[in-house]
Formats: structure tokens, sequence, C-alpha cells
């Protein structure tokens, strides 16, 4: 190998050359990093499994934050892609659980349930929850341009009661997961769940939906 | 090869390496211009006052807090943006997350500048669980605000305060006009009412009343104040939800299909 070879093979791997190959491969190790986001993996993993004898479809995981799943925003995310979604339920206190007495237990699936947007466009969407209680917009219908205002509605197929309407007293500013804000406590961080009927008068719940079954109470716990 | 005299060294005549060196050298001296601090002899930090009292009787009382909060947690402080305290800044009260605590916190001193430490209130039994959406925003919760706001940029909040810079300045103000990059988008825009009640509010609309102030300055600061007044509560009334939503029904429907 003559001397002017070697000294272009060392040329070649100069400390320029050398800063280019590490920068390519910093850029490729960055974009395996970015290819996920750790905080809504940890909240998903923290939903725990599917609940037993439920499949995958519009009655799965109620009250849970929908979009955080149904994002669009990564490979392998839920399908459809939901601009916004929630559960709406009724609660009824003589459907308590002697052994869990947190206002989720207490409430049931509110199905039929009209929900009204007005975002701040203008545009005003209605859903329909399910027998779940849960009610969703897929992105592809159109995305609400926020914040919105929302209101659900209930009309009593029987035509006796008044349509029971329920306001939400604040805007909804970015998240399209109901959830994420109504989450199943009470407490300083979370209005609840989305109730249609949440006075302690069970008159109201029963007369609306007289078919609604309590919730299955946890077992207790062995003593 | 010829000696390089390194005064005479530009660009061109370097080798790549060279340049790579070059430009490193170039961005760590900048670095470090970038973290040395300039020197500044007086660093007097002058906050707008916490006034608490909102029915003082006394002619000239300035504005209270709550005034400028209520339309600040109505526009930014849902469960869903600042009113969550995993946010850099946040906010307390009926609109977003509740105070579960009240800890003991340093209140600013009558003249406004500087904080003085309070002792922590003595320990109590345990209130009801202020829930969001539920009760009216507390005592304690606009003293967190408060803080909140002056603690974001203390000294751009002194220039503002001594009229030496524009409240746009501020990131709470640049922000929320949508001037900066905001994710929540722009919550207000300039000269609307939120943007009077803000940035009045943070130029000294509620500073005490100057003993040196002339009878027809006064009258001035009053109508101004009244403006000012007016501006906040019509900036709440925008955030509520809109009446004719609320009870009428929907004009027209789309979205998603019963499932």
């Amino acid at each position: 190998m003559s001397a002017r070879v070697c000294e272009r093979m060392v040329r070649s791997i100069s400390i320029y050359n050398l800063g280019r190959l590490a920068s390519v491969w910093l850029s490729a190790a960055l974009l395996l990093v970015a290819c996920g986001d750790p905080v809504p993996e940890e909240k998903i993993a923290d939903l725990g499994p599917e609940a037993p004898g439920v499949p995958v479809s519009a009655l799965h995981r109620p009250g849970q934050p929908c979009v955080l799943c149904h994002a669009g925003k990564w490979p392998g995310d839920a399908e459809p892609t939901l601009a916004l979604g929630g559960t709406v339920y009724v609660y009824n206190p003589n459907f308590r659980c002697d052994n869990d007495e947190t206002v989720a237990a207490a409430s049931v699936p509110a199905a039929n349930v009209e929900v009204h947007v007005q975002d701040a466009a203008g545009r005003r969407i209605t859903m329909l929850t399910n027998a779940a209680g849960n009610f969703m917009l897929k992105s592809s219908e159109g995305e609400p341009t926020y914040p919105f205002w929302t209101k659900i509605r209930y009309k009593d197929p029987s035509g006796v009661m008044p349509p029971v309407d329920v306001a939400m007293n604040t805007h909804v500013f970015r998240d399209g997961s109901c959830a994420t804000c109504h989450q199943n406590t009470l407490g300083a961080e979370s209005a609840g769940p989305i109730h249609l009927v949440k006075d302690q008068s069970s008159e109201l719940a029963l007369t609306l939906f007289p078919n609604a079954t309590p919730p299955a109470c946890p077992p207790a716990p062995a003593q | 090869m010829s000696r390089m005299n390194p005064s005479r060294m530009n660009t061109q005549n370097m080798s790549k390496p060279l340049q790579g060196m070059h430009f490193f050298t170039t961005a760590l001296a900048l670095l470090g211009a970038a973290c040395g601090s300039s020197p500044n002899e007086e660093r007097i930090i002058a906050v707008p006052s916490y006034v608490d009292e909102c029915d003082s009787a006394e002619p000239n009382a300035p504005p209270c807090f709550r005034q400028v909060s209520e339309p600040l947690e109505a526009h930014c402080g849902s469960l869903d943006c600042h009113g969550n305290t995993a946010r850099y800044f946040r906010l307390f009260g009926w609109a977003g997350v509740r105070m579960e605590d009240a800890p003991a916190l340093p209140l600013p001193s009558a003249s406004g500048t500087g904080v003085a430490t309070i002792p922590a209130p003595p320990a109590e039994e345990p209130g009801p669980v202020l829930v969001p959406g539920g009760e009216q925003t507390t005592e304690e919760e606009l003293l967190a605000n408060y803080q909140a706001m002056v603690t974001l940029q203390p000294e751009v909040t002194s220039l503002v305060l001594a009229r030496a810079t524009d409240p746009g300045e501020l990131e709470i103000i640049s922000k929320g006009r949508g001037a900066q990059h905001h994710k929540g988008g722009v919550a207000m825009r300039q000269g609307d009412q939120t943007d009077i009640c803000l940035t009045g509010w943070f130029s000294g609309i509620a500073q005490p009343v100057s003993p040196a102030l002339t009878a027809d300055q006064v009258a001035q600061l009053q109508v101004a104040r009244e403006a000012w007044t007016t501006a906040c509560q019509e900036s709440i009334t925008l955030a509520i939800i809109p009446s004719e939503f609320e009870t009428e029904a929907p004009i027209a429907t789309g979205g998603a299909a019963p499932l």
C-alpha cells in the first residue's frame, strides 16, 4: 500500500467525518426514541386489561379516557381515531355497595343520552350514548374547535317526563377525553363521573331508567 | 506547507475539521456569555398588590384580586389546562383543581414590594372536600393564584408595574394572546375584556392610591378602575356557557351516530 493511499485513508477518518458519522447515528437513535411517548404509554398501562366478557368495541372501557389510546398520533394507536369521547352515568344511591361507597360504584351507564357540543367556531355536534353509556366523535367526522361547551340531554321515551338537561359549567379547552377530568372518583382533581342524574333521591333515576340494574359490587375483602 | 498566521485565519482557508472546531468554540463562547449574569446592584422586585377585601366601603379602595383571578380561572384554569398542578403555571379555583390543604403562604407586604413570611395558620379540622366546578374559589386558592402570577417573571412584572415596559412582554399575556407558542391556542385577543383585565392588573390598576395624587388624578383613576372592573366582569360572562345553547335544542346535528 502506497503512502498516498494510506494518507487518504487516514484523512477519510478525520474528526470531521467521524463527527458526521456520529451525527447520523445520533439522529437515527433519537428517531427511534421518538417513536413513542412514555407519558401516555404509562397512563395506558395504568388502565389495565379489558374487562372480562367485553369485546374491544364501542362498548368497551366505559369511564376511561378514550382519546388516550384512540389518539391517532403514533403507529399502533387504537382505531378509530377519536376527537372526543366519554361516558354518561345515572347515579342511584340505591345501587351503592356495602363495601364500596364511591360515587362510581352507584353509577350505572345511561344509554340514549344526547351529548351536545357547541365549539368555538359555532359548530354544533350531537352524539348519542350507547348501552355502555359511551359516546364518541370520530376524527374523520370532524374535529371540534377548542374551546367548546357541552351539555347532556335525555328525552324520556314515554314522554311523561320533560327532557333532562345538564350543562357543564366550564369550557373544554384541549382534552377530548372526558374521563381525564371526570374520573371515577370525586376529588380535588376530578369532577367525578358525568352524571345525568345525581341528586340524592333515586326517584328520578328510577323513573327515567326503570330497567337499570345495579353494577356488580366488588368482592368483600377477606377477613 | 506554509505556516498559517492565526490572525489572518478565515473560514475559507480552514480545513473542515478546523471549521468545525471554530464553530464549536464560538458556540461555547456564546453559551458562556449567555450564562453569565449581568451585574444588577438594585434588585428590587415590585409586584402588583394583593387585595383580599372586595367589599370595602372606603371610597378609594383598590380592586380586589378576585376580580382578576376569576376571569383568569374561567378562561385558563380548567382541569385540562392550567387548572392542573402538573402545569408550570397552575391555577386553583372552581373551574379546575382545588387546593386540598391550605399551606402556610407568604403574603406580600403592605407596599406590595417583596414578601413577608407569616406563621403557619393553626391546624383546624379538615373541611369538606372541594371539587372542580363546585364551591367558589377560596381565599387560600386566590392567594396561591396570586403567587403563581407574580412569580412567573418577577423582573418583567416589576418593569410592567413601573410602566417601564409593555405588559405584552409578560409571557402570561403573550401566550394568552397567542403571540408566543401556546398549546392552548389564543385565549384572549389584544384589547378584549380578558386582555384589559389582565394587563390592567399587571400595570397597577389595583395599587393603593398614592397620597401624592391630585383630586383630578384620583377621579381619573376611579374612572379607569370602573372601566377595568366592567371588563373583568364581562370577561367572566364570555367564558360561561351561552344561555341559548344551555336551554335550547341544537339547531343542527352531526357527529357520531348511535352505536
